[in-house]
């Protein structure tokens, strides 16, 4: 273990011990829009995520509706058309992924975590942080507008393949208006976003962590975030260059995926996936680092293998760069490839079952409470799981020939996603809204909120897995041209699933009654609620602008719980040695 | 998943079922130690928890013993799928197999089988659309080619799914061993008819297949020929089928209903209306049919369009 100590910078300790909040000027615009306080920023980029995951989340509805009542009128939106399907789809998944996942998890709670948690004032370049925020904020409305531009938004799936998405040359002429040029200009513009967002996480954590908060007593959500940030940023630049070439094929005629001028259409899916696998692990690295901190508070444990569980995800995060081809094997590339890719991502479930098993151990023996914030957690491995276990069928070269665009995948893929953007962002929220709003969330609604998406969710996804056995492909508008594939029990399946996701949704409302009653009426927190270690529990809640009064010292890994020597069953951060 | 008529499909799902055992028994025991730990462990007054941080092997191997039982069954399920992958993909196309041509563009499939040469790019060739028909128990080596985006060929009853590639043909085979009717379909989104590209597997024996063949071969004119070659008889029939458009025969001089921006209107078909067809598909859709024609503007010169209207005119009447 490396026990350097690394100082604060001279700078903030040299600051006057308090930083009163007049000594920035409180105007509502200073205050809550153009705003270079940390913690505002990640307010901002969780509302806007929240925002985005009502949009998605009603695309969703309204295709699933579709493919549960094919040709019925979906109530509160009208009758759709397989050119409007397509489009939901697509933006369906890419609002998700880029608009909710990683905004939510990376962006909102990077930002919300680090300086309290490392024990410092902001990030090191607040003015950067607020610009990665609005860089953001404009890549949003490009994509909402894109829906109203003639022609309508992009329906080329989110993976955007080419030629349908170069259609400058393919003249697939439905989406021939702006809405794929927006689409690109907006994927784009949101990365730019991260990548300043990125550089602030990663500078800020490596120069201006407290005095005393080494490496090895960093707190394991930290570690998970600067990890994907360096995922994140090792691999996005390859999809950059790619969106800027299908760009150029769009609208300045190039052919850099036109066969017919010597491009390659599969040269696409390498920048794609190149990206677009590691990509799945900067989404699930912040919340296996939620899970970390609220295993150990909830069971009053530490942290069961904390170097195993860095080791391991270093390891995965190698290895995710060398799986990406798995979602290519059969789009025609060299069959022999697809060995070698298909030991890749199974091997890569052998680091992921260490940090999985690691987590269940902290379990064992502990005094486990089940207030919301653990159950979501809990509930992100109990689902996690088989999410897992799934991909293992798909990693198997020869099942996917089987199974690659079903709605197997679709099940499996929501299996990772939703649990771990879901309820790894309910569980985060849960645990933390009580440090940044002050004031703690409802439990009866939050255990209404849990038990409904619980369930809920596996109606939707469990009958996917079926479907996708029996052979129904994904994307499809309407099974009437496959007379196998549309029988009365994959149709029933798929009614099963879409009543799932309309109740699912319901469920959703209570947590929003939650949100918004609870900052007004809850229960005061106190600034150490849950009786837990890190740092950002020694601040006020909510924490001022600045956060500490003075420069915190740490003495100890944040994971003491349990100490045999101790009647107390936790030992901050910041206190000094008994 | 439906029956399998393959060759290599039984072994597809004997790994499935290898997968689907190895994983299910995994996952339940994952399930039973976490649900264990909640109900056993639970939070009692007075209760202390252990201080157990994972350090040294003692404790570290309640976590990697188990990882090491996962790396044995990964590298069972590794082996197992290289096999059968090798079988099914990199095993070359034999070259004795029974040669056909698989096409897709938007939004249909057109086949082309070998004349009784069993040879393809020959004159007695059999081109069809949405109707693939192969020999029972021979291999069938088939060419996979796109004509305008990706495309993948799928037949569940196969287990075969394969991308198609503008610019590119993939060569593969596959063994029906079961005659029947079976689905084709499009895998990989390719457009607003993307749900449309549906086409039958026929596989019969050898014999019903060659006088199917013989019934078939009717050689083109030469309008047709170049309609056969823009792709466009893929969607468009000559003898009044209905496909996924309107067919050729006795469209010339009809008066059609066509969907304007949602409103009916009826319009005659002449040159003018062609031609604005060609260059906005979507502009006035023939009731009935979907709106989802890609846009020719462009695609042909000014003695394909007469050829085109020309070859219209001939189709006037029924024959």
């Amino acid at each position: 273990m490396i026990e350097t100590v690394v100082h604060a910078p001279e700078e903030l300790q040299k600051e006057p011990a308090h930083h009163e909040p007049e000594h920035h000027p409180a105007s509502f615009w200073s205050r809550y829009v153009f705003s270079t306080d940390h913690k505002m920023i990640a307010m901002q980029y969780c509302v806007t995520s929240i925002v985005m995951v009502i949009v998605g989340g009603f695309l969703a509805y309204v295709f699933r509706w579709q493919l549960a009542h094919p040709g019925v009128p979906v109530p509160l939106f009208g009758k759709i058309d397989p050119n409007i399907y397509n489009t939901f789809v697509t933006m369906h998944g890419t609002i998700m992924i880029f608009w909710v996942a990683m905004p939510l998890l990376l962006a909102a709670f990077g930002n919300f975590l680090i300086p309290p948690m490392i024990g410092t004032r902001d990030m090191a370049f607040p003015t950067l942080n607020m610009l990665s925020y609005w860089t953001f904020f404009i890549s949003t409305v490009l994509l909402l507008a894109s829906f109203f531009v003639p022609g309508g938004a992009f329906g080329g799936g989110w993976t955007a393949y080419p030629p349908l998405s170069a259609d400058a040359y393919a003249r697939t002429d439905f989406w021939h208006g702006l809405g794929g040029d927006l689409w690109i200009l907006a994927v784009a513009l949101e990365f730019v976003a991260f990548l300043m967002g990125g550089i602030n996480f990663l500078v800020t954590t490596i120069s201006m962590r407290a005095p005393g908060l080494t490496w090895m007593r960093l707190p394991m959500v930290v570690w998970m975030i600067v990890i994907a940030t360096l995922i994140f940023m090792f691999s996005v630049g390859p999809l950059i260059a790619g969106a800027v070439m299908l760009l150029l094929d769009r609208v300045a005629g190039t052919g850099f995926y036109n066969p017919a001028t010597g491009g390659d259409p599969i040269m696409f899916q390498h920048f794609f996936w190149f990206f677009g696998h590691p990509e799945v692990y900067v989404i699930l690295l912040p919340t296996l680092g939620f899970l970390a901190e609220i295993f150990t508070t909830f069971s009053r444990k530490p942290l069961f293998g904390y170097k195993m569980i860095l080791t391991s995800t270093w390891v995965a995060a190698g290895l995710s760069f060398i799986v990406w081809a798995h979602h290519q094997f059969i789009a025609g590339i060299d069959p022999r490839m697809s060995t070698f890719f298909s030991i890749t991502t199974i091997l890569i479930s052998v680091p992921f079952a260490v940090i999985i098993f690691s987590l269940m151990a902290t379990l064992f023996q502990g005094q486990i409470e089940l207030p919301t914030p653990m159950l979501f957690a809990l509930g992100v491995v109990a689902e996690f799981l088989i999410g897992g276990v799934t991909g293992i069928y798909l990693g198997a070269s020869a099942f996917d020939i089987y199974a690659h665009d079903t709605y197997f995948v679709v099940a499996h893929f929501h299996y990772t996603l939703i649990p771990v953007v879901i309820f790894g962002g309910a569980a985060a929220i849960y645990y933390w809204y009580p440090k940044f709003v002050g004031r703690m969330l409802d439990e009866r609604l939050g255990k209404i909120h849990f038990w409904g998406t619980a369930v809920f969710f596996n109606m939707i996804f469990l009958p996917l897995f079926w479907t996708g056995m029996m052979g129904q492909h994904r994307r499809i508008f309407s099974y009437e041209a496959f007379p196998s594939l549309n029988t009365p029990l994959a149709h029933n399946l798929q009614v099963v699933a879409t009543t799932g996701l309309i109740l699912m949704a319901l469920f959703q409302i209570p947590f929003l009654i939650n949100l918004v009653r609870s900052a007004r009426h809850g229960r005061p927190a106190g600034r150490n609620p849950w009786k837990a270690n890190s740092l950002e529990w020694a601040c006020e809640s909510p924490p001022p602008h600045g956060n500490f009064p003075t420069q915190p010292e740490v003495y100890r890994w944040p994971y003491e719980y349990g100490m045999p020597d101790s009647a107390q069953d936790f030992r901050p951060q910041w206190e000094a040695c008994p | 998943m439906p029956p399998n008529i393959s060759s290599f499909g039984g072994e597809l799902d004997n790994l499935t079922m290898l997968i689907t055992v190895i994983s299910v028994v995994c996952l339940i025991l994952a399930e039973a130690v976490l649900f264990y730990a909640l109900v056993r462990y639970r939070k009692h007054p007075g209760g202390h928890s252990r201080y157990l941080t994972g350090e040294g092997w003692a404790q570290a191997r309640w976590v990697l013993l188990p990882v090491l039982v996962v790396v044995a069954l990964d590298f069972l399920i590794d082996v197992q799928n290289t096999r059968v992958w090798n079988d099914i993909k990199t095993s070359s196309a034999p070259s004795s197999g029974y040669p056909v041509r698989i096409i897709g563009q938007q939004f249909a499939w057109t086949f082309v089988h070998p004349g009784p040469d069993a040879q393809l790019d020959t004159p007695d060739d059999v081109t069809t659309v949405g109707e693939l028909h192969v020999p029972l128990m021979y291999d069938v080596a088939f060419e996979l080619q796109a004509r305008d985006v990706l495309h993948s060929f799928w037949v569940p009853n196969l287990r075969l799914k394969q991308d198609a590639l503008p610019g590119r043909t993939i060569q593969g085979w596959f063994r029906a061993e079961k005659t029947g009717t079976y689905d084709i379909a499009c895998a990989e989104i390719c457009g607003g008819g993307h749900s449309l590209m549906g086409a039958r597997l026929v596989v019969s024996k050898k014999e019903d297949l060659n006088a199917w063949l013989a019934s078939k071969s009717a050689p083109l004119g030469p309008g047709e020929k170049m309609l056969d070659a823009k792709g466009c008889l893929a969607c468009h029939s000559t003898d009044g089928t209905k496909r996924v458009g309107p067919s050729f025969q006795g469209l010339w001089g009809r008066q059609e209903t066509v969907l304007t921006n949602g409103v009916e209107r009826q319009v005659a078909v002449d040159e003018a209306y062609v031609k604005h067809s060609l260059d906005d598909p979507t502009a006035d859709v023939v009731k009935g049919f979907p709106p989802v024609m890609p846009s020719q503007a462009g695609k042909l010169n000014d003695e394909e369009f007469a050829q085109l209207i020309e070859f219209l005119k001939s189709k006037e009447k029924a024959p």
